[in-house]
């Protein structure tokens, strides 16, 4: 019994009947204590009133002794003034007589006594009366014979009172006995009864407490267990948050630092003493990595925002002034109750990453190139076979005419060739500012390079523009971008394939100004497998013949203007196959160079079509 | 060699083949000309050629196909294949006498021509 748990509500039984015990039997103790009591107290009663009952006839006796030693000396002396005492006292006697018929039971004096008492006394008064009617008698004459017969009397009377005071006496002795015995006896009674309560409360409360104290002890145990779980836990979440390779900052909800892993140490330049209590805005300063300008209070974004968490991309200015391009995630910590405390921000170093995507992007630039030298050493060969072979002829003819039209000709392939390395060239060389571009010059550009490539494979290429459209941007990057769309479209139809490319404005459908360059092919589309991953850097289904990057980073350039890309697959019309939506906002290079100053929020594309796949990965930073 | 060298042309490419074709016939060859690989084996057929000069990249028949398609009416037919890229995968290069870069000039192409009758010529 005493080893089983004491849970809390069995706790407070435990203590409420340790309690309860020991005063219900004392309160039995007391009661049965009082009850003695009063019985004691009666027998004393008893014994008191009995002693007055003594008393009464004892001075009941003296009287009449008194009127008798009155009576005796008027005998002798013949005086009248001895009888004084003998006339003052009878009213004081027929006063005592009459009590004495209503004597209390206690007394133990029966009406017999009092009856034979009363008779003797008043036999006595009469024998008194008759001497005192008769003449004085000399008091030589009173003979001994009266003398004796009065005294007979007086010896009756006597005798009655010791009688009544046996009696009297004997049933107060009973009483005093009984008295005596209840008082020895009760002591006797209380003192067991004390001791057995006494016994039976130390067994009990020692029992209970015995149970209480096993339960505390194992409490106790119960306790340690869980604080040195607790305490290796809390170790092993210190040491994991110190051993991962991301930086960890914990903030209070007013925004204070609360705890830094040894990462975040490192990269703020903040050591954790230094840092508790700081504001994460003066340890953790964001600048866009761009313009520089603070990105302003990380955990303001948070606010508002579902506890999924915000990211954010930019430059850490570290303590020390050093930098670090980083990505920071932002989350809301929840307590036990689901109320906000506080938040977490997770960060990671990603400069060389960023420096990584830079060469990447270069390596794309070059990949570009590479997927078109094919195509342009041949389209700069073929005129400059012909030149040379026109040069054999002018240098052999000898007809003027001949000569000039040889010239005219040479003149138009070298024009030709001159084209193509132009077109070539512009993908590379870039103005440092973003520029009015002329899509449909850009595109048949773009399309004069691509043409041989076209060519050999024998794919039909459509174009259609509804109206000169001009948009704001980096030509070069743009290039980049329509050359890997279309190029891709022309891999994709295949030989005898076919390529529609649809330049129109944006407004039409949408209000928004700006400009929807459609990019459709005859090819399959694009599997299920594959569409989720469009937009991942070194996704490809080329193998070794593509890079991977084109999507990604033609992404990254469009993003930069401001625009989207959409992928989808083409469900109506002669073309079955992939479709490719460029939205080029009309001044979007201002327009983000002016948002980038208010830290506004991207424009959102003007599509909302079902079956497009977006980008599912971050687009480079293409700058 | 009794008579006339005939030499027949195909290449996509129309300004470049009938500038080839007059520096060839000023050079004394009978030249015939085709702008695909398909009408170049038509021609092949009826003419007795002597000699083709093929271009490598044309749309639907590249060089190399209509090079295989040659030796396959007459395995023994001199062929110079005209490249304008720097590299041609080996099986292509197998299938021809000579293969020579476009843009080396005239003279250059005179002397291919040249080389790839003398090596038909020899054993005969």
């Amino acid at each position: 019994m005493t080893d089983s748990p004491v849970g809390l509500h069995e706790f407070n039984r435990v203590v409420r009947t340790t309690l309860l015990v020991p005063v219900t039997v004392l309160a039995l103790l007391a009661g049965l204590l009082v009850w003695q009591v009063e019985q004691a107290l009666d027998l004393r009663q008893h014994s008191i009133v009995n002693a007055r009952v003594s008393d009464q006839l004892q001075t009941l006796e003296q009287r009449v002794t008194d009127q008798e030693t009155s009576l005796r000396a008027y005998q002798l002396t013949g005086l009248p003034s001895q009888l004084v005492p003998y006339n003052s006292g009878a009213p004081a006697i027929e006063a005592t007589l009459a009590q004495l018929h209503h004597l209390p039971a206690v007394s133990g004096i029966s009406d017999t006594h009092v009856n034979k008492l009363e008779q003797d006394i008043r036999a006595w008064q009469t024998w008194a009366s008759g001497v005192l009617e008769q003449p004085a008698p000399a008091p030589e004459a009173v003979t001994a014979a009266l003398t004796q017969q009065g005294k007979g009397i007086m010896d009756g009377v006597h005798q009655d009172f010791q009688d009544a005071l046996g009696v009297a006496a004997r049933e107060r002795e009973g009483y005093d006995t009984r008295l005596n015995q209840r008082v020895s006896r009760f002591l006797q009674f209380v003192l067991a009864l004390a001791l057995a309560a006494g016994i039976t409360i130390g067994i009990f409360a020692s029992s209970r407490l015995q149970r209480v104290s096993s339960t505390y002890e194992l409490a106790l145990e119960e306790l340690q267990e869980r604080n040195a779980k607790v305490t290796a836990s809390q170790q092993l979440l210190s040491t994991t948050l110190e051993s991962i390779g991301d930086a960890v900052i914990s903030v209070t909800k007013e925004g204070k630092i609360r705890f830094m892993n040894a990462v975040a140490q490192k990269l703020t330049g903040w050591p954790l003493s230094a840092a508790t209590g700081q504001p994460i805005g003066d340890v953790l300063r964001l600048v866009h990595p761009q313009t520089h300008h603070p990105i302003g209070d990380v955990l303001e974004e948070l606010n508002g925002s579902s506890a999924m968490g915000v990211h954010q991309e930019g430059t850490l200015i570290a303590r020390d002034g050093s930098d670090y391009a980083v990505d920071a995630n932002l989350s809301t910590v929840v307590d036990a109750d689901g109320h906000p405390d506080g938040s977490v921000v997770v960060f990671r170093d990603v400069t060389e990453l960023r420096k990584a995507e830079v060469t990447l992007i270069a390596n794309e630039k070059l990949a570009v190139t590479g997927r078109l030298a094919a195509s342009i050493a041949h389209e700069i060969h073929n005129p400059l076979d012909s030149v040379a072979n026109l040069h054999f002829l002018i240098s052999q003819e000898a007809d003027p005419q001949r000569r000039s039209d040889y010239l005219k000709l040479a003149q138009q392939e070298l024009g030709r060739t001159l084209q193509i390395s132009r077109a070539m060239l512009s993908l590379y060389r870039e103005s440092p500012m973003p520029v009015q571009v002329n899509l449909e010059e850009l595109i048949g550009s773009v399309l004069l390079l691509l043409d041989r490539k076209m060519r050999d494979q024998n794919i039909q290429v459509e174009q259609s523009f509804t109206h000169p459209v001009h948009v704001f941007g980096f030509p070069g990057e743009l290039r980049q971008v329509f050359t890997n769309l279309i190029a891709n479209a022309g891999e994709a139809a295949g030989p005898n394939g076919h390529v529609r490319i649809l330049v129109r404005p944006a407004s039409q459908l949408d209000g928004r100004a700006g400009t929807i360059v459609e990019i459709a092919d005859s090819g399959r589309g694009i599997a299920p497998h594959v569409e989720k991953k469009l937009f991942q850097p070194f996704m490809t289904t080329k193998g070794e013949r593509g890079t991977g990057l084109g999507l990604w980073v033609s992404l990254g350039i469009v993003q930069k203007h401001g625009g989207t890309v959409r992928i989808s697959n083409s469900t109506e019309g002669d073309l079955r196959g992939a479709v490719v939506r460029v939205y080029l906002p009309e001044r979007s290079a201002q327009a983000k160079a002016e948002e980038e100053d208010h830290d506004a929020p991207l424009i959102a594309p003007p599509f909302e079509s079902a079956e497009e796949w977006a980008f599912t990965s971050r687009p480079p930073a293409v700058t | 060699m009794s008579r006339v060298p005939t030499i027949l042309c195909i290449d996509d490419e129309v300004l470049g083949l009938e500038i080839r074709k007059v520096v060839l016939e000023r050079e004394g060859y009978v030249v015939h000309t085709a702008t695909d690989g398909p009408a170049g084996i038509r021609i092949f057929r009826q003419q007795p050629i002597d000699a083709v000069v093929l271009d490598f990249a044309m749309p639907g028949m590249n060089g190399g196909a209509v090079a295989t398609a040659l030796r396959e009416i007459r395995p023994n037919i001199p062929i110079l294949l005209l490249s304008a890229y720097l590299t041609l995968p080996q099986e292509v290069q197998q299938m021809v006498t000579l293969v020579a870069n476009k843009g080396d000039g005239a003279l250059a192409l005179l002397r291919n021509v040249k080389k790839i009758l003398e090596i038909s010529g020899e054993p005969s």
